[in-house]
């Protein structure tokens, strides 16, 4: 898409040949962009869909074992405020639990890129917080705050914070030594220096975790649902699961990966505009 | 230049024997000088002055390496030294040190006689590698010293809008350095460090990256962009033409660990167009070059 400067026409780089045409990319270019790496990935789902929709009629499989997708969008059409009021339930908890993480995220990695005596009493119990199986932490949870939003919450940011703090501690960290020197012989001071080196360096990485939060954040909601709620897509699944309604799982399901997949992507969204200007040859948005 | 008239030689031996080992190819192992200081006596302050500097990097479990043994630089305002040498020979450590981002284990660094005062943050400094923020585009690039110095934004653009129309980069201002070239983002470097108006500028192979045609376009363009200023520079570089196009004085270092061989003044007018390396005057001193680093590199 475009030419790389650098290893090409090096007399006329030096006349204003190389201009900055690449600034304003049409929204046509970066839609052709999206279908050329969405394109398959979609192509192979409707194949799957169409798959599972044929098997289960040619072989005539019971509705309450694997209903047909016609059954499941039928299911969704039928009462769609069923999964958008449960939907939206699923995910205020994961809007607050995210930004939870992110706001703790930011201040713990912030504060171990500051002070070496922080990172050494603090990071050993970020690692142990993971190695603890949240699934059993959850009844514990119900137990001291009820069965109402926090538990979930809670649950989330347990999932969620890990990836944010480290991907950020980590690109704090990975500032090349040559730039710090420069910075050094500019006469930054500590502050000026992680504010415009450290904390835009980093972004890339706290990128990758917001990301890998975006997805892990589901999980962590429905786990608090299946504990103890009375609302939420996780409470619906479990709830229709055990009445033997399949569609109606499957339809839930449906949701929650939708939900999921549109965090996925609005984090990538903003991470494309953001950092942009970030790489020589990077496809205008078209990054993961 | 403004001394080169009062020097009857242009060779400042370091010891005896480098003069003849610059018209002989020396290929004898010969005594190492023992770095006599060559400043000349100056009547004024010299702008950078490197007293029997040494350096070494400790390894474990192994002997440190030295980097640099016994150096002695004087550099005035308005001068352009270059120091040659192979690579790895220590160039670089001898411009941290001046630049203030090492100390060295002995001797001492004095900017402007005052050498107890911190260097870091006075001296200008580009590196072999432009070390452009890929999120700034080229002004918010150039601009970066002027801003961490606290100058208001306005007053720091409207500086570097005016040099860079000499610099070449005015066209480019608003692009982003992803787009481009090795050349221009050269440029850009420079603008960056020399926008704080520092009085010492340290350049560091700064054409290292680039090809033939860009680097020699790149030494004419240089050499235009600085003879206006009084400013002491100080670049190092392992290309002799390179030297000789654009210093004042040229120093030939020894490989590690590097020290002062011999010490040439290039009396050659400027401005020094392209032609100039087929001048009898510019082939001697290439050759007086060439011969005191390979003299050192058979050793």
């Amino acid at each position: 898409m475009s030419v790389l400067p650098q290893t090409e026409n090096h007399v006329s780089s030096e006349s204003p040949t190389v201009a900055s045409h690449r600034q304003t990319v049409s929204i046509w270019n970066r839609l052709a962009g999206y279908v050329q790496n969405w394109g398959a990935a979609v192509v192979i789902a409707l194949l799957g869909l169409v798959v599972w929709e044929l098997s289960v009629r040619l072989f005539d499989v019971q509705e309450w074992l694997l209903p047909p997708v016609s059954k499941i969008l039928s299911e969704l059409i039928a009462d769609p405020p069923l999964f958008i009021s449960n939907g939206w339930v699923t995910l205020r908890e994961i809007l607050v639990g995210f930004m939870v993480s992110t706001t703790f995220g930011f201040v713990m990695a912030t504060g171990m890129f500051w002070s070496r005596l922080l990172e050494r009493s603090v990071y050993p119990f970020l690692i142990a917080s993971q190695t603890v199986p949240v699934f059993t932490l959850a009844p514990l949870l119900v137990i001291w705050t009820g069965t109402g939003m926090t538990p979930k919450v809670v649950i989330v940011v347990l999932f969620t914070f890990f990836p944010i703090t480290i991907g950020l501690m980590t690109g704090l960290r990975s500032v090349d030594a040559d730039m710090i020197a420069m910075f050094r012989t500019l006469g930054a001071s500590k502050w000026q220096m992680f504010t415009k080196l450290h904390l835009p360096s980093a972004l890339p990485y706290l990128f990758a975790g917001l990301k890998v939060a975006a997805v892990v954040s589901v999980i962590g909601a429905v786990i608090g649902e299946w504990i103890g709620a009375s609302a939420g897509l996780g409470w619906l699944i479990k709830t229709s699961g055990s009445r033997y309604q399949t569609d109606k799982v499957f339809a839930a399901i449906f949701t929650l990966s939708v939900m999921a997949s549109m965090m996925f992507i609005l984090i990538s969204l903003v991470q494309a505009r953001m950092l942009r200007h970030y790489h020589q040859s990077d496809s205008e948005g078209a990054t993961n | 230049m403004s001394q080169t008239s009062e020097i009857p030689s242009n060779v400042h031996s370091r010891n005896e024997s480098s003069l003849s080992s610059s018209t002989v190819n020396a290929n004898s192992p010969r005594s190492h000088p023992r770095g006599i200081s060559a400043a000349l006596p100056r009547s004024e302050v010299p702008a950078v002055s490197v007293r029997n500097a040494s350096k070494s990097f400790p390894r474990p479990d192994l002997p440190p390496v030295e980097a640099i043994v016994d150096v002695s630089i004087n550099v005035d305002l308005g001068e352009f030294v270059v120091i040659v040498g192979p690579s790895g020979c220590g160039k670089s450590t001898l411009l941290n040190i001046i630049a203030g981002l090492a100390e060295p284990n002995m001797g001492s660094v004095s900017l402007q006689g005052d050498g107890d005062a911190e260097r870091i943050g006075r001296v200008a400094y580009m590196h072999q590698i432009d070390l452009l923020l890929p999120w700034r585009n080229v002004l918010s690039n150039a601009t970066l010293g002027l801003e961490i110095a606290g100058i208001p934004r306005t007053d720091a653009d409207a500086k570097a809008t005016e040099l860079a129309q000499r610099f070449g980069i005015a066209d480019f201002l608003n692009a982003y350095p992803a787009t481009l070239s090795g050349g221009m983002r050269q440029r850009v470097a420079l603008l960056r460090a020399v926008l704080p108006d520092r009085d010492v500028l340290l350049l560091d192979e700064p054409f290292k990256a680039l090809d033939a045609i860009t680097r020699a376009e790149l030494q004419r363009w240089l050499s235009d962009v600085l003879d206006r200023t009084n400013r002491a520079t100080v670049m190092v570089t392992h290309d002799v033409e390179e030297a000789l196009m654009l210093g004042d004085r040229v120093l030939v270092m020894s490989p590690r660990p590097g020290r002062i061989l011999i010490e040439l003044d290039v009396d050659l007018p400027r401005p020094r167009p392209r032609d100039v390396v087929r001048e009898s005057k510019f082939v001697e001193l290439k050759w007086q070059l060439l011969s005191a680093l390979s003299g050192e590199s058979v050793r």
